[in-house]
């Protein structure tokens, strides 16, 4: 490995680290310590002094070195986590944020952190005197006289061990099942002690419990791991473990089989032995999954060979429509027979396994939202605190996962949508009171699947917006007049916050309201081939829902024919196909339109801003129509002929050919022909610049 | 003394003839289907599949704002190499390679075109060739 690659690798590890960091000092904050968030924030810290000393990071290493000292006085007992420990713990982390953005950027760290460094040691200090009798002698895990059973055993030539399982949450009868299995321990070694005791244990306590059985056994550890192994089998049963009959893990992981990878969750990473060891904890649910998450099986891949794979399969689903097609010239020209018969049984085969691979390519560029959802805790808590609110943020659905692309670009969007809700959508506290909510506004996140989209959600129990204002706010930007106010209706009005210009927050804050505002997240989004939407009620809060495609590379396309070209329409934006008498067209205020189930639609020839003639009339004078949509504007295309639909791999016409208004991109066809992408955002831009340079001639 | 090294191509637009360095030329294709893209500029002929990836190709004839003819048998896409990106240029004919004894920077512009066009002309025994400046066609 050459320093470059360990760069890579150092910076990858970093950037995980600093997250584990981060969320598990808010999960400190929020739920109080426990001895595993302390175990995990630790091993973070631990880690990334490791790996900074082993790149000479010499900053990065004595910062990470002095957290350690704190969270090893924490884990052991001698202090106790209060909310100045948190603050630096917090302080320590930006730091560790900022030397990694130095490194990935300068290659190297520098800065002077003795005042952090000093604060760290100063409540070390502060601890240690406030201490003045040492530490108190270590909780004896079990009863004195189960100790004093030990040492006889052990006089005897036996050894002291700790049998130790954590029963599920989920586990049914847990105090019962700890006898059964007490029993039959007792069948194969000899049990002094069990921890914690039989009444202590109740059967329907709902979290998971951690139970001990102290053994004095003759037989050598790995016989006891397989025979404790044995007798937990189960499915209630979380973990298991081997330990000393001081607490200490008793079987180097190196030995272990694999399947116990499991097995020794978070061992000590102090060699002293521990004597100080759990209670019947109940270990809160959330932790459990982390264990899994810990133990999940994965292999780190550079993106760019996802990227290339899916390029791969780009050009093989492209390749078997082509197949197909050919197939379906080959047998008009020949007679049948078995070997055309085999042909096609070849190629259905082919596009079974195409789709399977396609869609198995596009679950490995998937992530869970999390890594974006993760981010946003923190933010809230900083940006709660710096203007005096009180914020509970509820995240749901983290588990949801998106294209990785997605979830880049979508990040900023989201962001500036909570920021918004902090600032401007929670009331201040006095209000809130005022207006009979608690104190504190609570906003909730939530991504969930919906067939090929997934849905985010932002929602809070704000003021929600007040129509009026912003009916007023955009007269007085001018973008509406009066009269044009006049005749819309309070949705259309709620949606004018997406209008370009405009910001309804009085003074500009430090969190929003930098005038970049709501037409920025929009358009992030349509970019996207999403779509924003808001709902809100006054009083009670607003919700606004992202829908978004789960990946951007392939798509539904419907074909259609304008002139002699084919185009594709992303099949997400056509909300209906239909074929009308031309007759049905209208004009109204010299503008086409038709009118569908009492809707009136404006009707577009795009041949014309394609500069192409029109279709001539058909034979029964009827004329496609395609009703394409963005959020909730809807409008009707004129097509001279459907061809049909399939998926489309899109792929980017370069910066040479550069922006086409109306135009997305290019995907290859069936008959290696190539077929212009259709962006229905772009479709309502050119027609609405259309419009409005009409309507100013008319004016003038 | 390199330029003597220096091959090129010769093409036929029309009754002119232009030379395009060899190191510039990703490829020579026949004719393709283009995909027209409304509203692009103006000497843009349309898209092509290129083997799985969409290739802009430009019109030669349209750019030096020439009558257009239709494409026939001898009809070839230049495709070359610019900015990091492949794009084709529709010509007429493509000739043989040929190597320049001398080559002058200054053109002073026979054809009508724009002489930004052209990078210089080279000189091969009694002949001689204008030199297609690629960069300035193409942008």
């Amino acid at each position: 490995m050459n320093r470059n690659d360990l760069m890579k690798f150092f910076l990858e590890e970093a950037e995980e680290q600093l997250q584990t960091l981060e969320q598990e000092i808010l999960q400190m904050e929020q739920h109080g310590e426990s001895d595993e968030v302390i175990q995990r924030i630790f091993r973070a810290a631990h880690t990334l002094k490791g790996s900074s000393a082993a790149m000479g990071f010499e900053p990065m290493k004595t910062l990470t070195h002095q957290m350690e000292n704190v969270l090893d006085h924490i884990r052991s007992g001698q202090m106790q986590v209060t909310n100045p420990i948190i603050n630096i713990l917090f302080v320590c982390l930006d730091r560790l944020i900022q030397f990694k953005a130095q490194i990935e950027l300068e290659g190297t760290c520098s800065g002077d952190i003795s005042d952090i460094v000093h604060k760290l040691q100063q409540l070390i200090e502060a601890e240690m005197s406030a201490q003045q009798t040492p530490a108190e002698p270590a909780n004896l895990a079990f009863l004195p006289e189960e100790h004093a059973a030990l040492e006889e055993a052990k006089s005897n030539g036996y050894k002291g061990f700790i049998l130790e399982l954590c029963f599920s949450s989920t586990c049914e009868m847990k105090a019962a099942r700890s006898l059964i299995i007490r029993s039959r321990l007792e069948g194969c070694t000899h049990v002094i002690g069990m921890k914690p005791a039989f009444h202590e244990i109740e059967d329907e306590y709902e979290g998971p419990v951690i139970i001990q059985y102290l053994i004095a056994c003759q037989k050598p550890i790995k016989e006891i791991e397989a025979t404790w192994r044995e007798i937990t089998q189960g499915e209630s049963i979380d973990t298991i473990n081997v330990l000393d009959e001081f607490g200490a893990p008793a079987v180097p992981p190196a030995i272990s089989p694999a399947e116990s990878a499991d097995t020794f969750i978070e061992p000590p990473l102090s060699a002293s032995p521990d004597p100080t060891s759990p209670k019947a904890v109940p270990v809160k649910p959330e932790k459990e999954d982390h264990r899994r998450a810990a133990s999940s099986q994965s292999v780190r891949v550079d993106v760019e060979r996802l990227e290339n794979l899916m390029n791969l399969v780009g050009e093989l689903v492209i390749d078997q429509t082509r197949i197909v097609q050919v197939g379906t010239v080959i047998r008009d020209l020949i007679n049948a027979d078995d070997t055309m018969d085999e042909f096609d049984s070849i190629t259905n085969h082919i596009s079974r396994v195409v789709s399977e691979l396609q869609e198995s390519v596009m679950k490995t560029r998937m992530l869970p939202i999390e890594q974006l959802f993760n981010r946003f805790p923190r933010m809230v808590r900083d940006l709660s605190q710096s203007i005096g609110k009180q914020i509970h943020l509820v995240i749901e659905g983290k588990e949801t996962e998106l294209d990785r692309t997605v979830i880049e670009e979508i990040g900023d969007p989201l962001i500036h949508l909570i920021r918004n809700s902090v600032d401007h959508g929670i009331e201040d506290v006095e209000i809130r009171k005022a207006n009979g909510k608690p104190e504190a506004g609570t906003i909730r996140i939530n991504a969930v699947h919906q067939e090929n989209q997934v849905i985010l959600t932002i929602e809070d129990d704000g003021a929600g917006i007040n129509p009026q204002r912003i009916k007023q706010s955009a007269i007085a930007k001018q973008l509406i007049t009066e009269s044009q106010a006049e005749q819309m209706s309070e949705q259309e009005i709620i949606h004018l916050i997406f209008a370009p210009g405009f910001s309804t927050a009085k003074q500009i804050s430090d969190i929003s309201g930098r005038g970049v505002g709501m037409d920025i997240v929009r358009s992030h989004i349509e970019k996207l081939n999403g779509i924003i939407d808001v709902d809100t009620r006054l009083n009670e809060g607003t919700t606004f829902t992202i829908k978004l495609p789960l990946t951007l590379a392939i798509l539904r396309g419907l074909l259609i024919k304008i002139h002699q070209s084919i185009y594709a329409l992303p099949i997400s934006s056509v909300s209906e196909i239909i074929r009308l008498p031309r007759q049905d067209i209208h004009s109204i205020k010299g503008q086409m339109a038709v009118k569908i189930r009492e809707q009136v639609l404006p009707l577009v020839w795009i041949h014309d801003y394609f500069h192409v003639p029109r279709p001539a009339a058909r034979h029964d004078d009827n004329v496609f129509v395609v009703i394409v949509g963005v959020a909730e504007k809807r409008l009707a295309l004129v097509v001279d002929e459907l061809v049909g639909n399939q998926e489309i791999v899109v792929k980017s016409m370069g910066s040479y050919v550069g922006k086409v208004d109306g135009i997305s991109g290019a995907t290859i066809l069936g008959d290696g022909g190539v077929a212009l992408i259709l962006d229905v955002t772009g479709i309502f831009n050119l027609v609405g610049k259309e419009r409005s340079a009409h309507t100013e001639e008319m004016i003038v | 003394m390199d330029d003597f090294q220096q091959q090129y191509i010769v093409i036929e637009l029309g009754k002119e003839r232009y030379a395009l360095a060899v190191s510039e030329i990703y490829e020579i294709i026949k004719m393709q289907r283009t995909t027209e893209v409304p509203n692009s500029i103006s000497f843009m002929e349309g898209v092509t599949n290129l083997r799985g990836k969409i290739v802009p190709i430009i019109s030669l004839r349209k750019r030096f704002d020439m009558e257009e003819k239709v494409n026939d048998r001898s009809t070839r896409i230049v495709v070359v190499n610019s900015r990091e990106e492949i794009i084709g240029m529709i010509v007429d004919r493509v000739h043989q390679v040929i190597r320049f004894e001398e080559i002058e920077d200054s053109v002073d512009s026979v054809s009508g075109a724009d002489s930004r066009y052209f990078s210089g002309m080279g000189h091969s025994g009694s002949d001689f060739i204008t030199i297609l400046d690629i960069e300035n066609i193409l942008h």
